[in-house]
């Protein structure tokens, strides 16, 4: 409320010009407007289809090599550097290369958002499979476990725990790495609906954009992840000490 | 019959169990006592077959033991219940030989044995520690193995939910008949509850004596005869621990005067330097 306060304050003294800095009313009736015609919609609809498709992808891969990984040592050891070193590069770096791959368009903003989980999805699943408690193993296989029903019956539910946050934390990076494709690429999402703004120089639809990317960031991770992730480690007795 | 020939094993080049051999009949209910590091926990893993002996060899019923089996289960200290399951789904989690899962029956026996009936759609995380420990004891059980090995179950336990647990494990073995190796550093425990405790000594880990019990059971702390018991093996272990402490000094004196005879030497060798000099 202050900062919105504030945001006005610094409009009434009119430091910039009125297309540079708009006020919050005038954000907010861009806000309704777009909304009301559909375009935000819309857009939003796009973003969310190529975030959900490369989220998914994102998870299942990254769960799947992030498990051999974590009951291979030498596949670990192979690519286990690899793929930290992957995890430093910024996502968007891969858009020239996408582009070229897979020419412009759909293909190549949902690979560069599953680059944006996938690494921090493969390295919290080895994490997990690799920190499972040894005792959880012992009790397994001394119960009649061996093998692959081991693996599904104990290894993969006690690492849960990790790999949800390593689910959520994706989230988080897939929709990074989808704003930031969409700001350079093409299509008809969030990203450029918000270039569009910035070059017909509408800052209203700038900022109302920006809401809505954070608004819709704070809302995933709070209201669904978070809530799910708090209750796998209330269920899995770790509450305590993680939170 | 649970037999034990010369176990011994060696971690790195150090010699935790010392030629082992003892016999455990069917329906026994033994005690492995002794100080923290005498190797009994890893004697009792080494028989369920979750480690192995460096030398030596173990057999049930004539056939070797190499690795874990369903014939016989650990009850672990920290219990080992997997958390995300409920108290009923853990006790029916195990898998039989032939591949057969726990009867619902059989679950709901077992339930009402530990007297967790009504807490059957519980996690694990919303049971006190003797709740927890009792349905590791009822997972195990649910195996129907012939031999329960318990790694000092109780030990994390506070002392009127152990003597709970004490009067209840005496039940389920008098009702079940099992045989069950029992790990302990608590000598009250050991006298309770076993037909016979074999006490182990330290370093390297070895049996130093194996007392048989014959008071009927069930037991209580109160009886006269198991305190007496109770004090006669704590003055054994006190002898054990002393003897340890003593080799420890005996190497420290003999250091000692290793470095006074040194030093007399180089004083020697000093006075014998100036004699010459002058």
């Amino acid at each position: 409320m202050a900062l919105l306060l504030l945001w006005q304050g610094l409009y009434f003294i009119r430091i910039w010009p009125e297309f540079m800095f708009p006020s919050p009313f005038m954000v907010f009736n861009t806000l309704v407007n777009g909304f009301g015609q559909g375009n935000y919609t819309m857009a939003m609809l796009n973003s969310f289809r190529r975030l959900l498709i490369g989220f998914g992808i994102a998870i299942t891969l990254g769960v799947f090599i992030g498990v051999l990984m974590g009951r291979f040592k030498s596949i670990d050891e192979t690519f286990g550097g690899l793929i930290l070193s992957l995890q430093s590069v910024p996502s968007v770096v891969w858009l020239p290369l996408a582009l070229l791959w897979f020419s412009m368009g759909e293909s190549a903003m949902i690979f560069v958002v599953v680059i944006g989980g996938l690494w921090n999805m493969i390295m919290s699943t080895t994490a997990g499979i690799k920190g499972v408690d040894p005792l959880l193993i012992q009790s397994g296989i001394n119960l009649g476990y061996t093998g692959f029903s081991l693996f599904r019956k104990v290894i993969l539910p006690a690492a849960v725990p990790h790999i949800i946050t390593g689910v959520r934390m994706a989230w988080a990076f897939c929709w990074r790495a989808l704003m930031a494709a969409e700001i350079i690429g093409t299509g008809q999402g969030l990203g450029q609906v918000l270039m569009w703004g910035r070059d017909m120089g509408n800052m209203s639809t700038v900022l109302a954009v920006m809401f809505i990317i954070a608004g819709t960031g704070i809302i995933s991770d709070g209201i669904v992840f978070k809530k799910i992730e708090k209750e796998v480690y209330r269920r899995w007795g770790l509450l305590e000490t993680a939170f | 019959m649970l037999e034990l020939n010369k176990v011994t094993k060696y971690y790195k080049n150090e010699k935790v169990l010392d030629e082992i051999t003892m016999t455990i009949k069917e329906g026994e209910f033994v005690s492995l006592l002794g100080p923290s590091g005498c190797g009994k926990s890893t004697l009792v893993h080494i028989i369920s077959g979750l480690n192995q002996a460096s030398d030596g060899e173990v057999s049930m019923d004539g056939r070797k033991i190499t690795r874990p089996s369903t014939d016989r289960i650990m009850v672990f200290q920290s219990n080992g219940l997997f958390p995300w399951l409920t108290v009923e789904q853990n006790v029916a989690f195990g898998k039989k030989d032939n591949g057969n899962k726990i009867s619902k029956d059989e679950v709901k026996k077992l339930l009402k044995m530990i007297r967790l009936t009504s807490y059957r759609h519980k996690y694990p995380h919303q049971l006190s520690g003797g709740m927890k420990q009792r349905v590791s004891i009822a997972r195990s059980l649910a195996m129907d193995p012939q031999l329960l090995l318990m790694d000092e179950p109780f030990s994390a336990l506070d002392e009127q939910t152990k003597n709970e647990l004490h009067d209840e494990l005496q039940k389920i073995w008098m009702e079940t008949g099992k045989t069950i190796i029992f790990v302990t550093h608590n000598i009250r425990e050991a006298v309770k509850l076993s037909d016979r405790v074999l006490v182990m000594g330290n370093d390297p880990g070895r049996i130093i004596c194996d007392v048989r019990i014959s008071e009927p059971h069930p037991r209580s702390h109160a009886d006269q005869n198991l305190v007496a018991l109770e004090s006669s093996i704590l003055r054994l272990l006190e002898k054990e621990i002393r003897k340890q402490k003593e080799g420890e000094e005996l190497h420290g004196t003999l250091d000692e005067k290793k470095s006074i005879f040194n030093g007399s030497i180089t004083s020697l060798a000093r006075t014998l330097f100036y004699k010459n000099m002058a």
